[in-house]
């Protein structure tokens, strides 16, 4: 059922997204849908995988790290002090180093890379806290932080990747036979109940870009 | 399924739930912070608005004072001179002719020189070109001019406070001109001194004056006049402290202490 509810805020988000387009384009937010349309689109192909008994990790491994990279990306747009975006810009290529070692070397293709996913999470973290430390810096006080598109989108990432640490660091013990199905379970309400709180922290975010747009337009 | 693994899901669900109230826990510190950072940034801008309005008032002031002046002493004096002059024109006679002419001639003169000291004053007098020191000294010397008082001024040279003391100099000179004007309405006083030292971070401005005194103690704060309010008002704007030391038959004393930075 919750996997039901999740796929669809997904893909709510995805039409969301698309419905808004015209009046995401101008904000760095326009990049959403391409992502989210590969989102939809992996989650599909993974859905269908499971209910078929395939293994889909490399799929996952895969996607997983453009997703890092996606959210990385959007942090280097958002972050205003040099510093901040010259490490969110490094972080890319280091990243995909070290996804591509612990493919190659530690983990493996066949198996979740647990713990290159937990290093992307707490960088992604770390993102957020640096833009929520720049939102209370005294020269941008005036802007009023809900009101900021971008916020929502740093929020929903907070939540989701603080939530998912212990799910996803004890993924290969909760799939384990010890945990008779149990363990997969868990993982899978987690791990959806967090998506659902992500993608609708990104729906929130788009909508609250339409309002802004009509709000200058109204000023205007 | 053995009861310590389902123990071990438990805590991992704890753990998870806890970690997204973490991110929760941290956003709302995050809004509280916020809040309490524009709180503070209204109230400085508040107290900004508060010290510009003070100051633009202090300079209203200062000019009305200097306007009072120059009136009062056309009235009193170049004022006076002319209605002699005209008063011996009138008398001339052709006996007295040439002595009428030359006392004329005396007091025109007199008149004029009265009219370029006040033109010079006010050209001179603006605050911001004399600083503090220099129109304290302006003050008491237009004292002394009444004839009525005795004055005395020491202090350090007008660059050394000046600098220290900048953008609050037109406050304090307002506190110190208040002072003044307490002596003159209530003290009774012939004689007013201003001492003004510097020590380190701090400069003291001593007021003193020989006249009847009061019992600072008597005056409850409800009690104290505009003037006294304005003194105090002006002196918390700019961080300045305002000690009365007086008794009956006995003079006041006011001590101004700013602390600069």
């Amino acid at each position: 059922m919750l996997t039901y509810i999740y796929l669809l805020v997904q893909a709510s988000s995805f039409f969301v997204c698309l419905y808004l387009f015209r009046y995401l384009k101008n904000s760095e937010l326009k990049y959403f849908l391409p992502y989210l349309f590969l989102t939809l689109l992996v989650e599909m192909i993974g859905f269908w995988q499971t209910s078929h008994g395939i293994r889909n990790y490399f799929m996952f491994n895969v996607f997983t790290t453009v997703e890092f990279v996606f959210y990385t990306f959007l942090f280097y747009r958002h972050l205003r002090k040099k510093i901040f975006k010259q490490l969110a810009l490094a972080f890319i290529p280091f990243y995909l180093l070290a996804v591509a070692y612990n493919l190659a070397f530690v983990q493996g293709l066949n198996y979740f890379h647990t713990y290159t996913f937990l290093l992307g999470s707490f960088f992604i973290v770390v993102f957020c806290c640096l833009f929520f430390y720049e939102s209370v810096l005294p020269e941008h006080l005036n802007t009023k932080l809900t009101m900021q598109p971008f916020f929502w989108v740093c929020t929903g990432l907070l939540l989701f990747y603080l939530g998912s640490v212990i799910i996803n660091a004890l993924f290969e013990y909760l799939r384990s036979f010890d945990m008779q199905q149990e363990g997969i379970r868990i993982y899978g309400i987690i791990n959806q109940s967090l998506n659902v709180i992500l993608y609708s922290s990104f729906i929130f975010a788009f909508i609250l870009c339409r309002n802004n747009n009509k709000t200058y337009s109204l000023q205007l | 399924m053995p009861e310590q693994q389902q123990d071990i899901l438990i805590t991992i669900i704890v753990a998870s739930v806890f970690f997204v109230l973490l991110g929760i826990f941290l956003l709302v510190l995050l809004f509280v912070f916020l809040r309490r950072q524009r709180k503070n940034e209204k109230e400085k801008e508040e107290m900004r608005n508060h010290f510009e309005k003070t100051l633009l008032k202090s300079q209203i002031e200062i000019q009305d004072q200097t306007i009072d002046y120059v009136a009062k002493e056309i009235h009193d004096n170049i004022g006076q001179i002319l209605f002699l002059a005209k008063l011996n024109n009138n008398q001339i006679t052709r006996e007295n002719a040439l002595e009428k002419a030359n006392l004329i001639d005396g007091l025109i003169g007199r008149a004029f020189n009265d009219l370029r000291s006040i033109s010079h004053n006010l050209k001179n007098n603006s605050f911001h070109q004399i600083g503090l020191t220099e129109s304290i000294e302006q003050l008491l010397h237009n004292l002394e001019r009444t004839g009525k008082f005795t004055t005395s001024f020491t202090g350090p040279p007008s660059d050394e406070i000046d600098g220290m003391i900048h953008g609050n100099d037109i406050i304090l000179f307002r506190i110190i001109q208040e002072v003044v004007n307490n002596v003159l309405k209530h003290s009774g006083a012939d004689r007013i001194n201003i001492v003004i030292t510097r020590e380190d971070n701090t400069i003291s401005i001593e007021i003193t004056d020989n006249g009847v005194g009061f019992d600072p103690g008597s005056i409850r704060k409800d009690q104290q006049g505009i003037g006294m309010n304005n003194i105090y008002s002006r002196a918390k704007l700019i961080n300045t402290s305002v000690n009365i030391i007086s008794a009956a038959g006995e003079g006041t004393k006011v001590i101004l202490t700013l602390k600069t930075q």
